[in-house]
């Protein structure tokens, strides 16, 4: 109420005077009506103006208007989504992601400095001089790249001093940085993220669990260019979601080592190639998985495509006598022969039209079967398979995990090659006893080795410590890791200690170099012929290799190591003994396991 | 207004009146309307009006304020964590195997070809301790640079090459050589045309 004579009050002095000046002014300005009408017009036109406009923003094109006022503030940042981590067994970084940044340059703002700048940025980014400049003064152009993957810091403090140079026309953009501390340790496992994506090893493999999401962030800035928020404006955000680490079950220094003696084994022997695996008994888990020839993962590009990924998992050979422990262990299992089974083997055997010889010349000879393993004589071992009936040996050896893939995660593994039950033949049987005829890969073998070291018992092995899925959609890992029985414990013990023989046997044994001074060494050596992929026959090449665990009577690890075409002409014993008793010693020693302090064995190898 | 304040209306009730006939005595006048005094009031409202207006202002200011400072702040933390990822960095390039076996390696140190455990409690000792030689170290480096298998796909890459290339002189040798015969006979039978 008082509000309301207030406003009486002030308006009443308004009104009143106007009535008295009237007579005044439309003396002055015309009748009233005229004016009034005057007036009216004017206003209507105006707001006709209006109402015209409105009906255009409004009911015209009301979106471009929109859309163009929001283009004028409203900015769009992505929020980046960090990539996970491979990590090895102990949490040491295998590859990790930081922030980064690549260099652009505009080259039409840079084109008459560009002498001046390509050397700042040869000086401060280390980039090429001459493909600098050519860059800079490309014609035609706004946007060249001067250098991807810069780390933040350098990039930033390299533009900025650029800026206070006086130099124009360099900027920086978000490229997140992968980093490989490790160079070449486990890099045939890893892989590596090129600068558009990952191109090998379990970062392409496990991309997806690895990527994350990116996010966004949408909101009003008060300009578009420094990008300050505009409080109370529209405000929307979507967080990103980072990627998962991956952790592996490798051992970073285990790895290194391997890796280094594997070389230096490779190099000593002038072979092609070499492979190392290390597995822990108990679990299945991959120490280390090693490859030489491989590539460093920080520059990739300077090794050939072929070395980028693990050729232990997708090259397949034929393994060559260590097989013939998987036979004698079916064998023993079903109960047909016993490791002082005694055979008298000769010279020559006839198996389908061909003869099968033994790697030494010899007459008949009186070999116990730990003797046929320790003295790794094929025809001892085709006469003990003899009494396998038909079927079973393909059986035992799919049960080994032959012929199928591991299932480590990577799609680059290789099955192997096991005859199918069609085209199984008696002679075919004959030399896939001692390891011709078949092929497989280093990690397949390993796992079968360590069938033999577990007591009987297969472990999938597995690279990925816990779980994760794949990019094909499989899960794997030591969660997901399968145990099955393939044969008894007594059939594996007794296998064990005849390949203890291997080792310590002074006479008949054919490793005596892969022995590790103190502890009790099981073992079993390969020389296998090579098929060359070209003319697709055995072209007179080797694959040496070593395969077995320590302790006999409690294993820890089991070591495989495999050499292609070695140049010096050794064989299983010679060149990947050795390779074998430095990583398994190494590995003894750095998880700490004691000897176990039996007696070894000393099963007779003759009669 | 006033009105509202005189005795009741004639109208409303005549018996009653008639009745009593009460002489019709002078009221009070009406007492001015109690009216709050206007001052404080507005006032009040003034001050609200600025207090509202002023203090919108210094919010939406101490909004844009400290959007600059969260800027500004976020700017900062970019900074610091690729400052930290850098120095991480380091140290992870530090703790990169290679990197230690070098260094052990110019301290003179090897690997153990065979140590021996003690077991304390039981006095006892197990395994073969053996004098550390160079024999269990691998070497830092390949001792040929590049490894045989690319040394072999190198040289196969060269001779299929070379037998590219040979391949190809030969081919245009022969379409050299075809061609001119071709010319030759083109020119006898023009020239026997021309006969």
């Amino acid at each position: 109420m008082a509000q309301r004579q207030v406003k009486r009050q002030v308006r009443r002095p308004a009104r009143r005077p106007s009535p008295r000046s009237t007579p005044k002014a439309t003396q002055r300005r015309g009748p009233v009506h005229i004016r009034l009408r005057v007036g009216f017009i004017l206003v209507a036109m105006v707001l006709s103006v209006f109402g015209g406009r409105l009906v255009q923003l409004q009911g015209i094109d009301p979106h471009s208007y929109a859309a163009m006022a929001a283009a004028e503030n409203v900015v769009d940042v992505v929020l980046p989504a960090e990539r996970g981590e491979i990590l090895d067994r102990d949490g040491e970084a295998l590859a990790d992601s930081s922030d980064g940044l690549m260099v652009l340059a505009d080259p039409k703002q840079t084109k008459k400095d560009a002498p001046a700048i390509a050397a700042f940025l040869a000086k401060e980014l280390g980039v090429d001089y001459a493909s600098a400049l050519a860059k800079l003064r490309k014609d035609g152009s706004r946007f060249q790249y001067i250098k991807r993957q810069v780390p933040a810091t350098q990039a930033t403090a390299a533009v900025e001093k650029a800026k206070k140079e006086g130099y124009q026309g360099l900027w920086t953009s978000r490229d997140p940085l992968r980093n490989y501390p490790n160079g070449d340790v486990a890099a045939n496992l890893v892989g590596f993220l090129g600068n558009d994506g990952p191109l090998a090893g379990l970062e392409a493999a496990f991309d997806k669990h690895l990527a994350g999401k990116d996010g966004h962030a949408e909101y009003d800035a008060t300009s578009p260019v420094s990008g300050t928020r505009m409080p109370l404006g529209t405000n929307n955000r979507v967080d990103p979601v980072d990627g998962n680490d991956l952790t592996l079950t490798i051992d970073r220094d285990l790895q290194y080592y391997v890796q280094q003696t594997l070389m230096d084994a490779v190099q000593k022997s002038r072979a092609e190639s070499g492979m190392a695996v290390v597995m822990d008994t108990q679990t299945g888990e991959i120490l280390s998985l090693a490859d030489y020839p491989t590539f460093d993962a920080r520059d990739p590009a300077a090794s050939p495509k072929s070395l980028r990924g693990s050729n232990a998992l997708s090259n397949v050979y034929e393994p060559g006598s260590v097989q013939k422990v998987l036979t004698v262990a079916g064998l023993l299992d079903q109960g047909l022969v016993s490791p002082s089974t005694r055979l008298k083997v000769p010279g020559s055997y006839r198996s389908g039209d061909a003869d099968i010889h033994d790697w030494y010349e010899h007459g008949m000879e009186k070999l116990t079967l730990a003797g046929v393993i320790a003295k790794s004589s094929n025809i001892g071992t085709v006469m003990a398979a003899d009494k396998y009936s038909d079927g079973q040996l393909r059986d035992y050896l799919t049960a080994f995990g032959q012929g199928r893939r591991t299932g480590l995660g990577l799609d680059t593994e290789s099955a192997g090659l096991l005859a199918s039950p069609e085209t199984w033949n008696p002679a075919d049987e004959d030399r896939i006893d001692f390891g011709q005829s078949i092929s497989v890969n280093a990690v397949q073998m390993t796992a079968a080795l360590n069938t033999i070291a577990n007591g009987g018992v297969r472990i999938d092995p597995s690279l990925i410590a816990g779980s994760a899925t794949n990019n094909s959609g499989a899960e794997v890992g030591t969660d997901t890791a399968q145990r099955t029985r393939v044969v008894s414990e007594e059939a594996a013990s007794q296998t064990g200690e005849m390949m203890e023989r291997v080792i310590n046997d002074p006479v008949n044994g054919t490793a005596k170099q892969a022995a590790v001074p103190g502890y009790r060494v099981s073992g079993k050596t390969g020389t296998a012929q090579r098929v060359n992929s070209e003319c697709k026959c055995y072209d007179g090449t080797t694959t040496v290799s070593f395969g077995g665990f320590a302790p006999t009577d409690d294993p820890r690890f089991t070591v495989y190591v495999a050499i292609h075409n070695p140049g010096n002409g050794g064989g299983g014993g010679t060149v990947t003994g050795p390779v074998f008793s430095q990583i398994m010693s190494f590995a003894l020693r750095r998880y700490g396991v004691p000897p176990t302090g039996t007696e070894p064995s000393k099963m007779p190898t003759g009669w | 207004m006033s009105i509202a304040a005189a005795p009741q209306a004639p109208g409303r009730s005549p018996d009653r009146a008639t009745e009593t006939q009460t002489r019709l005595t002078a009221v009070p006048a009406p007492l001015p309307a109690p009216m709050a005094p206007r001052l404080p009031f507005v006032v009040l409202v003034s001050m609200l009006l600025v207090g509202g207006v002023v203090g919108l202002l210094v919010f939406n200011t101490s909004m844009q304020q400290s959007a600059f400072q969260e800027q500004r702040l976020q700017e900062q933390a970019t900074t610091l964590a690729a400052r930290e990822q850098a120095l991480d960095g380091e140290l992870k390039k530090m703790e990169d195997p290679h990197k230690i076996a070098a260094k052990a390696k110019d301290l003179g140190m090897v690997v153990p070809q065979n140590a021996a455990m003690l077991r304390v409690p039981e006095a006892k000792i197990e395994g073969e301790a053996a004098p550390a030689d160079r024999s269990a170290t691998p070497p830092l480096h390949p001792k040929v640079a590049k490894p045989y298998s690319v040394l072999v796909a190198e040289q196969k890459a060269a001779e299929a090459a070379a037998a590219k290339k040979k391949a190809e002189l030969a081919e245009k040798k022969r379409a050299q050589e075809k061609a001119e015969k071709q010319a030759a006979e083109e020119q006898r039978t023009s020239s026997g045309e021309a006969r």
